[in-house]
């Protein structure tokens, strides 16, 4: 009998587990789909909650940092997409091409969901004055780097390349979103960034 | 000719108010994080009442974190500026470099918060200035001498992309305050070698 309480308590823990996780990948979602057709200043929580179709406190809940950590979240998300979309010319690609080909479908991906990457540009600052943000893309390049590596010689190691990438990156990221740069221009630029830190650094 | 002397007073007023406003918001911004300053703590700090403050800055926070950066920008950039003398064109443009990354190491939360208002200006359809065109006229200036088959529009363009990379993965902690300094200061240096071939 107490055995089949536990199993019922069980079950009924990892329903709601279940549950909990839904609502959490259903409030990213109704954030970016939000983000499609809105800037980021005109999303707010209740937006959310009406298109998540949950309540606000439900969201607090989920994201007790509010905006800063859904749009958090919602770029984490939109970036992982990003670092995959061109995952099968990447795997092909020989040199700098590796780079170049996988940032040009994260930019693209950026571009697509433009108020978010403007979110994040303004948001990651919120986060990282209370201590937390993303995790750096130069571990998502030093990788590809190390693969050029085996193709060309690199003047300098591929940890340095990595990081100078990404600052170029960032700066390319926030001018865009302050509309300092076109779509094309950015798209241009952005794929570029890997090649301007080698050039940089030779 | 009439001079109106309470007008040309009240001008003077207003603009040595503008400036201690401008100075109260970055005192502050020493020891306070930009999410957490407001306007009734700046009116505080200069000794005087709210409306005055909307009074200069009809657009609140954001105008004065835009005036309160470019008065940093230009401090920076004179910093380190002793003349030309005996530098080379590409040290001279270092130095002045050098001066900006000094200064905005001082100003953290001055930079966290331009960096992070700027967006939201944009998105309103309000934001205006690109602040790092100041690095243009010195960048012309040394690269008229040093003769580079290089345009050097491109040259700041690209300069100002590597500051602002720097600025943003600084206040974004992805970077410590000695690479920031690293990276500016050699950003005209990096910038070349980029938009040469």
């Amino acid at each position: 009998m107490k055995e089949n309480f536990e199993q019922q308590h069980d079950l009924r823990k990892q329903r709601g587990e279940e549950k909990y996780s839904v609502v959490h990948a259903s409030i990213i979602e109704a954030t970016i789909e939000l983000l499609d057709s809105k800037v980021f200043t005109d999303v707010t929580v209740p937006l959310i909650a009406q298109q998540a179709g949950c309540s606000v406190p439900s969201i607090y809940n989920h994201f007790p940092g509010a905006l800063p950590e859904i749009f958090q979240h919602a770029s984490a998300t939109v970036r992982d997409l990003g670092f995959r979309f061109n995952q099968e010319k990447v795997n092909q690609a020989t040199g700098m091409d590796i780079l170049k080909i996988m940032l040009e479908g994260l930019s693209e991906v950026y571009i697509s969901h433009r108020n978010m990457s403007h979110a994040m540009a303004s948001y990651a600052n919120y986060a990282a004055v209370k201590g937390g943000w993303m995790p750096t893309i130069a571990t998502t390049l030093e990788p590809l780097f190390e693969r050029v590596r085996k193709d060309q010689e690199l003047p300098v190691s591929v940890k340095e390349l990595a990081h100078l990438t990404s600052v170029i990156g960032r700066g390319l990221n926030h001018f865009w979103s302050i509309n300092g740069l076109s779509d094309e221009e950015y798209l241009e630029l952005f794929s570029q960034s890997a090649n301007m830190a080698l050039k940089a650094k030779s | 000719m009439i001079v109106d002397g309470r007008k040309v007073r009240a001008a003077k007023t207003h603009s040595v108010m503008h400036d201690k406003i401008l100075e109260a918001a970055r005192e502050l911004l020493q020891a306070t994080e930009f999410i957490d300053l407001t306007i009734p703590m700046i009116a505080q700090h200069v000794g005087c009442s709210v409306p005055t403050i909307y009074n200069h800055f009809p657009g609140a926070l954001q105008d004065i974190y835009i005036q309160v950066t470019e008065v940093t920008i230009r401090k920076g950039l004179l910093r380190k500026d002793f003349g030309r003398g005996r530098l080379s064109p590409s040290d001279y443009m270092g130095s002045l470099l050098e001066g900006l990354a000094e200064t905005v190491l001082e100003n953290k939360n001055v930079a966290a918060a331009i960096m992070t208002y700027a967006p939201q200006a944009a998105a309103e359809g309000n934001w205006d200035p690109e602040l790092l065109q100041m690095l243009e006229p010195p960048i012309r200036g040394v690269m008229s001498e040093m003769q580079l088959l290089v345009d050097s529009e491109e040259v700041a363009f690209i300069c100002s992309v590597i500051i602002r990379g720097a600025v943003t993965s600084w206040t974004q902690n992805y970077i410590t305050d000695k690479e920031f300094y690293d990276y500016v200061s050699q950003s005209f240096l990096m910038a070349i070698k980029i938009v040469s071939d």
